[in-house]
């Protein structure tokens, strides 16, 4: 598992979750890491699958969760849900490239 | 010119639908139920395609050409598009009718038309060519953590409102419930089993808050209407809904669902005060009201977001009977997307401007003079479009 990336404006100091060509401000973003480290803000459970890949999978639990950083980001939940206002720690469940921002996440379960 | 300028310029004067149905009628595409609706809602205006000389084609489904050359539009000279999804057929009222007062053009059509049924599912539009912002979000960004559909990228705002507001599941189940209670008066609503909110609370989940029965249909259904000026001579004996305000706008992150300073903000929370100060009435003015309703959460919240209640309050509004049958302000006389089809919302329209013709059987709101349209769209897109009811 490796840290969550996001683009980020190296001027007025923004992350963006999704995807921009530049900042409103004008400036190129960059990609760069982020804590991974935030708290619930809401959550939804899957019952019924909308695709094949996720029919074995039902019943899932995507939670929304905002980091420390500022911007939210869903990620899966492996296990049973989560409550809303929980804090958590979320990774990049598959990395696509240094200069990439991470899609997909998933909440790490707490190690204690 | 100020908007206001514009208050009262233009009105529907026809409306149209197709069959509404969820398959056993083989050849139903996207294109023939817009073609059946354009054809219906030109005879109840009295005119031919001949006529036309305005078209807002729908922003998915039937072309604009292939409109022209089915429906035999011969003088098209006005044809803009509008997209912003579900949003898209109440904010194309208003610019037909900026084109008409512009002097554009004199008859404009505004069809819609979705084999949602027996074609593309909903489920499956985020997986089509990603060529809207709702589509590359769904396919960038969300699906890799299991969300595809409108209702999973939808429920964790309804579910998020839950925790603060204490919206409580009774209040979604009312909606439910007095939509189907609509529904089971309208002669073509598709689903028209009497529902109570038990059957509501009882019904399965789709994804957590939203149960099958917070969740609209897959069907087949086309609307259109058709837009002139208010005072054209070849419509002054007849009842019309002159449009009286109307705007549409984006969330101020249009990009993203769930990154907007203030997290409720849809483009209602914009559109709806320009509409009211436009049309120089308010929420409490109305007679009813046709709420775009994907899910019966999104209801609420454009309540909300259009000012018949605060924030945090449409729990206790819906709750409060305001909003049941013979209410204050009756929501989706017609049964709505939850269940008379999904007709884009453009089954909202039709439904205004029978009401404002009182041309609505059992479900007609008592002396119905003034009422709102609204419209939602993917990642929040709104509309909203007053109407009131003019001649005889």
């Amino acid at each position: 598992m490796n840290q969550v990336r996001l683009q980020h404006c190296p001027a007025c100091r923004r992350w963006y979750a999704m995807a921009r060509d530049r900042c409103g401000c004008g400036t190129p973003l960059v990609v760069a890491p982020v804590s991974g480290r935030g708290t619930v803000f809401s959550a939804t459970v899957t019952h019924q699958a909308m695709t094949e890949e996720y029919a074995a999978r039902v019943p899932y639990q995507t939670v929304l969760v905002e980091l420390a950083e500022g911007p939210r980001v869903l990620a899966l939940v492996d296990g049973p849900p989560l409550p809303l206002g929980a804090e958590v720690s979320v990774v990049d469940s598959a990395p696509a490239g240094a200069d990439v921002p991470s899609t997909a996440l998933l909440v790490e379960r707490s190690r204690r | 010119m100020t908007a206001q300028a514009l208050r009262g310029v233009a009105a529907v004067v026809g409306v149209g639908e197709s069959a509404y149905t969820r398959g056993g009628t083989d050849g139903v595409t996207d294109v023939s139920v817009a073609l059946d609706a354009s054809t219906a809602a030109l005879a109840d205006a009295g005119l031919t395609p001949g006529d036309v000389d305005g078209l807002v084609p729908p922003y998915m489904g039937a072309t604009a050409e292939e409109l022209i050359a089915n429906l035999g539009l011969t003088g098209v000279r006005f044809c803009a598009q509008v997209n912003l999804g579900g949003a898209s057929p109440v904010a194309a009222l208003g610019y037909a009718a900026s084109a008409v007062a512009a002097g554009l053009a004199r008859t404009v059509l505004v069809p819609v038309g979705w084999a949602g049924y027996s074609g593309r599912r909903a489920r499956a539009l985020s997986a089509a060519e990603p060529t809207t912002s709702y589509r590359k979000a769904v396919r960038g960004l969300y699906a890799p953590n299991g969300v595809h559909s409108p209702s999973q990228v939808y429920a964790q705002v309804a579910r998020r409102h839950q925790h603060e507001f204490g919206t409580p599941a009774e209040a979604l189940g009312r909606v439910a419930v007095n939509t189907r209670a609509h529904a089971v008066a309208t002669p073509n609503a598709i689903m028209r089993k009497p529902m109570a909110l038990a059957d509501h609370l009882a019904s399965r989940w789709i994804v957590e808050p939203y149960r099958l029965l917070d969740c609209c249909m897959d069907s087949d259904a086309g609307a259109a209407v058709v837009v002139t000026a208010a005072d054209d001579p070849r419509h002054t004996g007849r009842a019309r809904a002159v449009l009286d305000g109307w705007a549409d706008a984006r969330p101020s992150e249009p990009l993203d669902m769930y990154n907007r300073a203030d997290f409720f903000e849809t483009g209602l929370t914009t559109a709806a005060p320009a509409a009211w100060a436009m049309a120089g009435v308010g929420p409490s003015d109305m007679d009813f009201a046709q709420i775009y309703d994907c899910f019966t959460f999104e209801v609420l919240q454009q309540l909300e977001e259009a000012g018949f209640c605060g924030r945090g309050e449409s729990g206790d509004f819906v709750l409060s009977g305001h909003t049941d049958p013979g209410g204050r302000l009756p929501i989706n006389t017609h049964g709505g997307l939850l269940s008379q089809a999904h007709a884009l919302g453009m089954n909202h329209v039709v439904e205004a401007v029978r009401q404002l013709r009182h041309e609505a059987g059992p479900r007609q709101v008592d002396g119905a003079r003034l009422g709102v349209v609204t419209g939602w769209g993917d990642l929040g897109d709104g509309s909203i479009a007053v109407l009131r009811r003019e001649g005889r």
